[in-house]
């Protein structure tokens, strides 16, 4: 698999579900190091709310990222995006953003649109649980183990989903 | 009609930075959780990317409470956040400073899950912020008096 892309490339979107706007005009490119606009990565965008949903979500983002695909993943976070933080406005803006939502009200998604740019894909903790069949009555509030089967089984929903968007950036 | 219902009572919205990237953002978050448990009817918890994006529940919320924001690390998002929204809050912490204030290591300690360490400074945190909380409805209830 094809993870690196080189710079000339980045004048036409590497990949194909993510916003065309990712071209050699945007400003941020040029003050970034080679470096960082070679790699493909895709970026994890969690609502981060404070319901059980969220925190599953947050903490199979950790899964993914810290364990499964360190290299491949950035996690995004909303509020120091919504701050204009650097790093996080280049997650957004080099990376296709997958967006995890606890709601129907897709904080998330709708955060990346307000800062000028499309997430990929939306995943709704609700549909996305139901659909994998996920018990949530053992889960704790506030707190959840990342061995949790629950956030083991949305952390391997979101792995198939960066694989697959990793997967057309190199094809 | 407007719902009204919420007038008379004393409470605050507090605003905990809720981020992901950092291990003092899980220090505060939930150091936020355990200030709404020993505050359970003068606090409501707010959601910071709900705000970000305007949600009508969360901006009413806002709107209708004295704001203490809760920040983890140097960016300052909470307060970030608040100063776009146009609230100025009633009082505001850093965990940087209160971790330097009592003297709390954290090393060792991980994002994804505190440990003995960071459990500590999330009841620090907490216990400073429902000093806050006390305050701030005191000088509520004095204000209207």
């Amino acid at each position: 698999m094809q993870l690196r892309v080189e710079s000339s490339e980045l004048e036409t979107p590497s990949f194909s579900t993510h916003n065309p706007q990712l071209t050699t005009q945007n400003p941020y490119l040029s003050t970034l190091p080679k470096e960082a606009t070679m790699a493909q990565k895709v970026t994890l965008q969690p609502c981060l709310a404070q319901d059980k949903l969220s925190i599953i979500a947050r903490q199979a983002c950790y899964v993914v990222h810290e364990d499964w695909r360190p290299e491949q993943t950035n996690l995004g976070c909303g509020p120091a995006l919504n701050a204009r933080v650097q790093e996080d406005i280049d997650f957004i803006r080099l990376y296709p953003v997958i967006a995890i939502e606890s709601c129907e009200k897709d904080c998330a998604t709708k955060l990346v649109a307000k800062m000028g740019e499309k997430a990929a894909l939306t995943l709704r903790m609700p549909e996305l649980l139901a659909e994998m069949g996920v018990d949530l009555s053992s889960v704790p509030e506030q707190h959840v183990d990342c061995e949790d089967p629950a956030v083991q089984a949305v952390a391997k929903r979101l792995l198939a989903e960066v694989d697959r968007l990793l997967a057309e950036a190199s094809g | 009609m407007a719902d009204n219902s919420w007038q008379g009572e004393f409470k605050v919205a507090v605003l905990p930075c809720n981020g992901i990237g950092r291990l003092s953002s899980t220090i505060v978050r939930l150091a936020a959780y355990r200030l709404a448990q020993s505050r359970p009817d003068q606090v409501i918890l707010l959601s910071a990317c709900a705000l970000a994006v305007r949600e009508e529940e969360e901006m009413a919320k806002l709107g209708r409470h004295p704001l203490l924001v809760l920040d983890a690390c140097h960016p300052h998002c909470a307060s970030k956040l608040a100063e776009e929204l146009g609230k100025k809050p009633a009082g505001a912490l850093y965990l940087g400073e209160m971790v330097a204030e009592e003297k709390i290591s954290l090393a060792g300690e991980k994002r994804r899950a505190l440990g003995k360490r960071g459990l500590e400074a999330a009841e620090a945190v907490a216990q400073k912020a429902a000093a806050a909380v006390d305050r701030i409805i005191a000088e509520e209830i004095l204000s209207t008096m």
